[in-house]
């Protein structure tokens, strides 16, 4: 076979056949090395391999691996990180001399890189999944307790009541506020749980604008102390098919945002409007607090958050709900108001 | 401020078994129960809250799913015999939708107490 036919031969393997003489320099350079690299054979030649293609990595590593190769043992596989970011798993093998050349070993490569990042997304995935079930399984077990406590909260409230005795008011506030507070670690165990452990949704055919009134109706006791009324525009009938309880739920968080926001910003209204657009429905909540830093402030990322004492997964529990509808969730600033606006199809699935 | 199910829902008076392995819960809504009217006694396990339901003709068996582990038709058909037919209604630290669909009560963890009240005091079909 001639010299030319085996460079053919060598530069139309789908993997990187590199020469290398008896200082490490590379002496052959095949078009896959030439397009993983982004360098050139004429320019390659006379290099360092290992600067190449295994720069600031175990050096001594592929040292010894080469005098295994020069002593005819296998020898690899050895994974390097080249220039490019390519992830490049090489053997190398003895050059069987039958002719006087300068080639000591042959180092032979493939590209893994997307084999790699394959392998992290399958971990990355395993590690969510196993994170959904320990969250999973630490809410049930809270939920236990937590069962516990309130039940006996409400054997002393109603020990208090029949006391008819004014002295024990301050007894009677202090366990509804414990009460109040138990109410709020289940709510919070309930998100933790939804985002964890997607559910099927259940679809209804119901009219949006009872399902935002129960949202809005569920706020008044974070609404009230805070001096902030949540005004509803509620429109014509806008009936979709959507999975109520989850659709108040988000809309719930996203009013109970706004609340906050207003009452921070010493505002007192939030206003609600609820409009049918062709086959989809809009709620739209609006607030005049101060708004997110910037239009990418990343909200909608589970554990987010730009409030003191947040789970910062409000927001991502109504992208979830949006999302499972077919529907999306969007930020906006207009005329000087934070407006948070979700869209779901009138028939789940099924969007503009 | 009353928490909930501070009105008494005494009509009708139920015959309740409560089987729960949670101690708390089995001492509050044992008293808050038996102070709504309706007389309870309790177990903390399957076997003695089967055998308590039995000898008390229970009207009602309310049990934590915890204690019956994940079939609570066993427990249905072990309580159940031709002239024995408590009604069952099950606490779950989260809606299922097994039983639910089978048409058995299952109320979440926490337990809502008005919402128990209302079940107790659905008559039931002769």
């Amino acid at each position: 076979m001639s010299d030319l036919v085996l460079q053919d031969v060598i530069d139309g393997l789908e993997v990187l056949i590199c020469g290398l003489d008896d200082e490490g320099k590379i002496q052959v350079f095949n078009r896959p090395c030439e397009r993983v690299t982004g360098i050139l054979r004429e320019d390659a030649v006379g290099l360092s391999w290992i600067e190449l293609f295994a720069s600031g990595q175990r050096t001594e590593h592929v040292k010894s691996l080469w005098q295994q190769a020069r002593q005819d043992e296998p020898a690899g596989p050895f994974v390097a990180l080249c220039r490019n970011n390519r992830n490049l798993r090489w053997h190398f093998a003895r050059h069987v001399r039958e002719r006087p050349t300068v080639i000591v070993v042959w180092a032979v490569g493939l590209d893994v890189t997307s084999e790699r990042e394959a392998l992290a997304r399958a971990r990355e995935l395993e590690r969510m999944v196993m994170l959904g079930n320990l969250v999973s399984g630490l809410t049930h077990e809270l939920r236990n307790p937590l069962n516990g406590a309130l039940l006996q909260l409400t054997v002393a409230d109603r020990m208090v009541a029949r006391r008819h005795d004014e002295t024990m008011e301050p007894i009677a506030a202090a366990i509804a506020r414990a009460a109040a507070e138990m109410r709020r670690i289940s709510s919070i165990l309930d998100d933790f749980l939804v985002f964890v452990r997607p559910q099927p949704l259940r679809l209804e055919r119901v009219d949006v604008r009872q399902i935002v009134a129960r949202a809005v109706e569920r706020s008044a006791s974070r609404a009230t102390p805070a001096g902030v009324t949540v005004a509803i525009e509620p429109g014509d009938a806008a009936l979709a098919e959507i999975d109520a309880s989850r659709v108040e739920r988000a809309v719930y968080h996203l009013v109970a945002n706004a609340i906050d926001a207003t009452a921070e910003a010493g505002e007192h209204e939030v206003r609600v409007t609820i409009a049918a657009t062709g086959n989809a429905i809009a709620i739209e909540i609006e607030d005049r607090g101060a708004g997110l830093p910037s239009a990418d402030t990343p909200v909608f990322e589970p554990f987010f958050t730009t409030k003191k004492g947040g789970t910062g997964l409000g927001l991502a529990i109504v992208q979830r709900v949006a999302a499972d509808h077919g529907g999306e969730v969007a930020y906006l600033r207009r005329d000087g108001a934070t407006v948070f606006r979700m869209e779901l199809p009138i028939v789940a699935g099924i969007a503009n | 401020m009353a928490i909930a199910g501070t009105t008494p829902a005494i009509d009708p008076i139920m015959r309740i078994v409560l089987v729960s392995p949670f101690p708390a819960d089995r001492n509050a809504l044992e008293r808050l129960l038996s102070d709504d009217g309706h007389q309870v006694a309790s177990a903390a396990t399957r076997s003695d809250g089967v055998e308590l339901a039995r000898r008390e003709r229970a009207d009602v068996v309310l049990a934590d799913v915890q204690v019956i582990g994940h079939d609570g038709h066993a427990l249905l058909r072990e309580l159940s015999d031709s002239e024995f037919h408590p009604r069952v209604i099950f606490l779950c630290p989260r809606a299922s939708g097994t039983f639910e669909n089978d048409g058995i009560v299952c109320l979440t963890k926490p337990v809502d107490l008005a919402q128990l009240q209302r079940h107790l005091s659905v008559r039931r079909a002769a």
